[in-house]
Protein backbone atom coordinates (compact mmCIF):
# COMPACT_ATOMS: atom_id res chain seq x y z
CA UNK A 1 0.00 0.00 0.00
CA UNK A 2 1.41 3.47 -0.90
CA UNK A 3 0.73 6.33 1.18
CA UNK A 4 1.44 10.13 1.37
CA UNK A 5 1.28 12.50 4.13
CA UNK A 6 -0.01 16.04 3.78
CA UNK A 7 0.82 18.10 7.58
CA UNK A 8 -1.79 20.35 7.83
CA UNK A 9 -1.76 20.52 11.59
CA UNK A 10 0.66 22.49 13.79
CA UNK A 11 -0.41 20.59 17.74
CA UNK A 12 2.68 17.78 17.55
CA UNK A 13 2.39 16.96 14.02
CA UNK A 14 5.48 17.31 13.72
CA UNK A 15 7.67 16.90 16.73
CA UNK A 16 5.42 13.92 17.37
CA UNK A 17 4.12 12.03 14.79
CA UNK A 18 6.43 12.32 12.65
CA UNK A 19 9.30 12.67 14.42
CA UNK A 20 8.86 9.45 17.09
CA UNK A 21 6.32 7.77 14.80
CA UNK A 22 6.52 7.98 11.29
CA UNK A 23 10.22 8.86 11.23
CA UNK A 24 11.81 5.88 13.28
CA UNK A 25 9.37 3.78 11.41
CA UNK A 26 10.86 4.58 8.22
CA UNK A 27 14.49 4.25 9.44
CA UNK A 28 13.85 0.91 10.53
CA UNK A 29 12.05 -0.14 7.70
CA UNK A 30 8.68 -1.31 9.46
CA UNK A 31 6.36 1.91 9.15
CA UNK A 32 3.64 -0.84 6.91
CA UNK A 33 3.22 1.48 4.01
CA UNK A 34 5.21 2.61 1.43
CA UNK A 35 5.51 6.37 1.57
CA UNK A 36 6.01 7.97 -1.46
CA UNK A 37 5.31 12.10 -0.57
CA UNK A 38 4.75 14.26 2.20
CA UNK A 39 3.76 17.68 2.16
CA UNK A 40 4.31 20.54 4.23
CA UNK A 41 1.81 23.51 5.05
CA UNK A 42 2.39 26.58 7.73
CA UNK A 43 4.73 26.20 10.40
CA UNK A 44 5.46 22.30 9.50
CA UNK A 45 7.92 23.64 6.67
CA UNK A 46 10.19 24.53 9.36
CA UNK A 47 11.04 21.02 8.71
CA UNK A 48 12.40 21.24 5.54
CA UNK A 49 14.47 24.09 6.09
CA UNK A 50 18.30 23.37 6.30
CA UNK A 51 19.98 22.51 9.68
CA UNK A 52 16.69 21.48 11.26
CA UNK A 53 17.48 17.98 13.38
CA UNK A 54 14.31 16.29 12.61
CA UNK A 55 14.83 17.30 8.69
CA UNK A 56 17.81 16.28 8.68
CA UNK A 57 16.85 12.62 9.45
CA UNK A 58 14.09 12.82 7.67
CA UNK A 59 15.96 14.21 4.31
CA UNK A 60 18.33 11.18 4.53
CA UNK A 61 15.65 8.61 4.75
CA UNK A 62 13.42 10.40 2.18
CA UNK A 63 16.31 10.25 -0.84
CA UNK A 64 17.19 6.37 0.84
CA UNK A 65 13.51 5.78 -0.20
CA UNK A 66 12.77 8.23 -3.11
CA UNK A 67 9.95 9.64 -0.83
CA UNK A 68 9.11 12.88 -2.77
CA UNK A 69 9.08 15.81 -0.17
CA UNK A 70 7.64 19.28 -0.82
CA UNK A 71 6.95 22.28 0.95
CA UNK A 72 3.74 24.74 0.22
CA UNK A 73 5.07 27.70 -1.55
CA UNK A 74 3.68 30.14 -0.24
CA UNK A 75 4.05 28.99 3.73
CA UNK A 76 7.58 28.80 2.59
CA UNK A 77 7.54 32.37 1.28
CA UNK A 78 5.55 33.85 4.28
CA UNK A 79 8.29 32.31 6.35
CA UNK A 80 11.12 33.14 4.53
CA UNK A 81 12.64 30.04 3.84
CA UNK A 82 11.77 29.06 0.08
CA UNK A 83 15.71 29.25 -0.18
CA UNK A 84 16.61 27.50 2.69
CA UNK A 85 15.18 24.18 2.25
CA UNK A 86 17.37 21.05 2.18
CA UNK A 87 18.67 19.93 -1.39
CA UNK A 88 16.18 19.04 -3.66
CA UNK A 89 12.93 19.58 -1.56
CA UNK A 90 11.44 21.46 -3.87
CA UNK A 91 8.12 23.82 -2.85
CA UNK A 92 4.59 24.29 -4.44
CA UNK A 93 1.02 24.29 -4.26
CA UNK A 94 -1.72 21.35 -4.81
CA UNK A 95 -0.65 21.19 -8.85
CA UNK A 96 2.55 20.74 -8.22
CA UNK A 97 2.16 18.32 -5.81
CA UNK A 98 -0.52 16.43 -8.03
CA UNK A 99 2.18 16.43 -10.50
CA UNK A 100 5.19 15.25 -8.83
CA UNK A 101 2.91 12.28 -7.52
CA UNK A 102 1.55 11.51 -10.21
CA UNK A 103 4.35 8.96 -11.32
CA UNK A 104 3.73 7.22 -8.11
CA UNK A 105 0.68 7.83 -7.24
CA UNK A 106 -0.66 6.99 -3.32
CA UNK A 107 -3.17 4.60 -2.66
CA UNK A 108 -4.34 6.97 0.47
CA UNK A 109 -3.67 10.58 1.01
CA UNK A 110 -3.44 10.77 5.00
CA UNK A 111 -3.85 14.31 6.17
CA UNK A 112 -2.55 15.09 9.39
CA UNK B 1 -3.76 45.53 15.70
CA UNK B 2 -1.89 46.35 18.71
CA UNK B 3 -0.17 43.20 20.44
CA UNK B 4 0.97 44.46 24.08
CA UNK B 5 4.93 44.42 24.94
CA UNK B 6 5.62 42.89 21.35
CA UNK B 7 9.24 43.51 19.70
CA UNK B 8 7.83 45.85 17.11
CA UNK B 9 5.53 48.07 19.18
CA UNK B 10 8.73 48.23 22.15
CA UNK B 11 11.03 49.62 19.44
CA UNK B 12 12.95 52.40 20.78
CA UNK B 13 12.82 54.58 17.80
CA UNK B 14 9.34 54.41 15.78
CA UNK B 15 10.52 57.38 13.69
CA UNK B 16 13.82 55.90 12.82
CA UNK B 17 11.58 53.32 10.54
CA UNK B 18 9.68 56.02 9.28
CA UNK B 19 7.99 55.37 5.64
CA UNK B 20 6.24 57.72 2.77
CA UNK B 21 3.36 58.28 5.35
CA UNK B 22 5.23 58.85 8.08
CA UNK B 23 6.36 57.42 11.38
CA UNK B 24 4.43 54.05 11.61
CA UNK B 25 4.69 50.56 13.55
CA UNK B 26 8.19 49.96 13.10
CA UNK B 27 7.23 47.30 10.21
CA UNK B 28 7.61 49.44 6.87
CA UNK B 29 10.49 48.33 4.87
CA UNK B 30 10.70 46.49 1.57
CA UNK B 31 7.68 44.35 0.88
CA UNK B 32 7.82 40.78 1.00
CA UNK B 33 7.43 38.05 -1.05
CA UNK B 34 3.68 37.35 0.79
CA UNK B 35 2.60 41.56 0.40
CA UNK B 36 3.31 41.00 -3.43
CA UNK B 37 1.10 37.59 -3.59
CA UNK B 38 -1.87 38.89 -1.23
CA UNK B 39 -1.42 42.23 -3.63
CA UNK B 40 -1.48 40.22 -6.26
CA UNK B 41 -4.43 37.98 -6.00
CA UNK B 42 -5.88 41.16 -4.96
CA UNK B 43 -5.29 42.48 -8.32
CA UNK B 44 -6.17 39.04 -10.15
CA UNK B 45 -9.83 39.38 -8.58
CA UNK B 46 -10.43 42.88 -10.11
CA UNK B 47 -12.02 43.54 -13.41
CA UNK B 48 -10.15 43.44 -16.92
CA UNK B 49 -9.27 46.37 -18.53
CA UNK B 50 -9.71 48.00 -21.33
CA UNK B 51 -6.74 47.15 -23.38
CA UNK B 52 -6.39 43.28 -22.90
CA UNK B 53 -2.95 41.54 -24.17
CA UNK B 54 -2.42 38.14 -25.33
CA UNK B 55 -2.27 35.24 -22.57
CA UNK B 56 1.04 33.58 -21.86
CA UNK B 57 1.58 30.18 -21.53
CA UNK B 58 4.37 28.17 -20.04
CA UNK B 59 4.07 24.38 -18.04
CA UNK B 60 0.42 24.60 -18.05
CA UNK B 61 0.44 27.97 -16.34
CA UNK B 62 -0.61 31.53 -17.53
CA UNK B 63 -1.19 34.66 -17.55
CA UNK B 64 -2.47 37.35 -19.10
CA UNK B 65 -2.44 41.60 -18.52
CA UNK B 66 -4.83 44.61 -19.34
CA UNK B 67 -4.43 47.91 -19.19
CA UNK B 68 -6.43 51.07 -18.51
CA UNK B 69 -4.39 53.73 -20.76
CA UNK B 70 -4.99 57.55 -20.31
CA UNK B 71 -3.07 60.28 -21.98
CA UNK B 72 -0.78 58.19 -23.08
CA UNK B 73 -0.15 57.14 -19.64
CA UNK B 74 -1.16 53.53 -17.69
CA UNK B 75 -3.16 54.42 -14.80
CA UNK B 76 -4.47 50.89 -14.40
CA UNK B 77 -2.86 47.65 -14.81
CA UNK B 78 -4.95 44.29 -13.64
CA UNK B 79 -3.87 40.50 -14.65
CA UNK B 80 -5.67 37.03 -14.74
CA UNK B 81 -3.18 34.79 -14.09
CA UNK B 82 -2.93 31.06 -12.74
CA UNK B 83 -3.51 30.71 -9.44
CA UNK B 84 0.60 29.89 -7.97
CA UNK B 85 2.00 32.51 -5.65
CA UNK B 86 5.49 32.72 -7.16
CA UNK B 87 3.79 33.57 -10.69
CA UNK B 88 1.77 35.87 -8.90
CA UNK B 89 4.22 37.83 -7.11
CA UNK B 90 5.69 38.20 -10.43
CA UNK B 91 2.73 39.57 -11.97
CA UNK B 92 2.57 41.92 -8.95
CA UNK B 93 6.13 42.96 -9.51
CA UNK B 94 5.81 43.83 -13.10
CA UNK B 95 2.52 45.87 -12.42
CA UNK B 96 3.79 47.84 -10.01
CA UNK B 97 6.28 48.62 -12.09
CA UNK B 98 4.78 50.04 -15.14
CA UNK B 99 1.81 52.03 -13.20
CA UNK B 100 2.17 55.48 -13.98
CA UNK B 101 4.37 55.49 -16.73
CA UNK B 102 3.89 56.32 -20.42
CA UNK B 103 3.61 53.65 -22.55
CA UNK B 104 7.48 54.06 -24.31
CA UNK B 105 8.01 54.51 -20.42
CA UNK B 106 6.87 51.16 -19.70
CA UNK B 107 8.42 49.09 -22.50
CA UNK B 108 11.87 50.77 -21.60
CA UNK B 109 11.29 49.92 -18.11
CA UNK B 110 9.78 46.32 -19.01
CA UNK B 111 13.38 45.70 -21.05
CA UNK B 112 15.11 46.75 -18.20
CA UNK B 113 12.95 45.32 -15.40
CA UNK B 114 14.95 42.10 -13.32
CA UNK B 115 12.26 40.00 -11.94
CA UNK B 116 14.15 37.59 -10.70
CA UNK B 117 16.62 40.41 -8.90
CA UNK B 118 13.26 41.73 -7.61
CA UNK B 119 12.53 38.62 -5.81
CA UNK B 120 15.38 36.95 -4.95
CA UNK B 121 13.83 34.12 -2.33
CA UNK B 122 12.27 32.75 -5.18
CA UNK B 123 14.24 29.13 -5.95
CA UNK B 124 16.33 28.98 -9.46
CA UNK B 125 13.95 26.30 -10.55
CA UNK B 126 10.65 28.87 -10.17
CA UNK B 127 12.35 31.87 -11.72
CA UNK B 128 11.21 30.95 -15.13
CA UNK B 129 8.19 32.26 -14.22
CA UNK B 130 9.54 35.56 -13.98
CA UNK B 131 10.19 35.23 -18.11
CA UNK B 132 6.30 34.01 -18.27
CA UNK B 133 4.70 37.47 -16.35
CA UNK B 134 7.20 39.91 -18.24
CA UNK B 135 6.40 38.08 -21.27
CA UNK B 136 2.86 38.43 -20.58
CA UNK B 137 3.02 42.35 -19.64
CA UNK B 138 5.33 43.28 -22.78
CA UNK B 139 2.57 41.99 -25.21
CA UNK B 140 -0.05 43.80 -23.45
CA UNK B 141 1.87 47.03 -23.65
CA UNK B 142 2.73 46.42 -27.57
CA UNK B 143 -0.79 46.16 -27.79
CA UNK B 144 -1.42 49.15 -26.11
CA UNK B 145 1.16 51.12 -28.26
CA UNK B 146 -1.01 50.01 -30.92
CA UNK B 147 -4.49 50.58 -30.49
CA UNK B 148 -3.87 54.21 -28.60
CA UNK B 149 -1.58 55.31 -32.07
CA UNK B 150 -3.28 58.08 -33.71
Amino acid sequence: MKVAYIFATQRHTVSYVLAKMILPQLEQDRHGADVVGMFFFEDNTYVLAKGNPIGERLHAVAKKKGILLMGCDQCCYEREIADKLFDGVPIGCFPDLYGALSGNMPDHIITL
Amino acid sequence: MRVPNSPVMDSPDPAACSGPGGPCCGTVGKPTMSDYIDRGLRRARSATLPIVGDARHDAGRFARFSLRVERGVITGVAFDASVCGTLVAYCEVAAESVTGLTIPAAARRMRSLDLTSALPLVPAYKRDLALLASQALITTIVQATRETRV
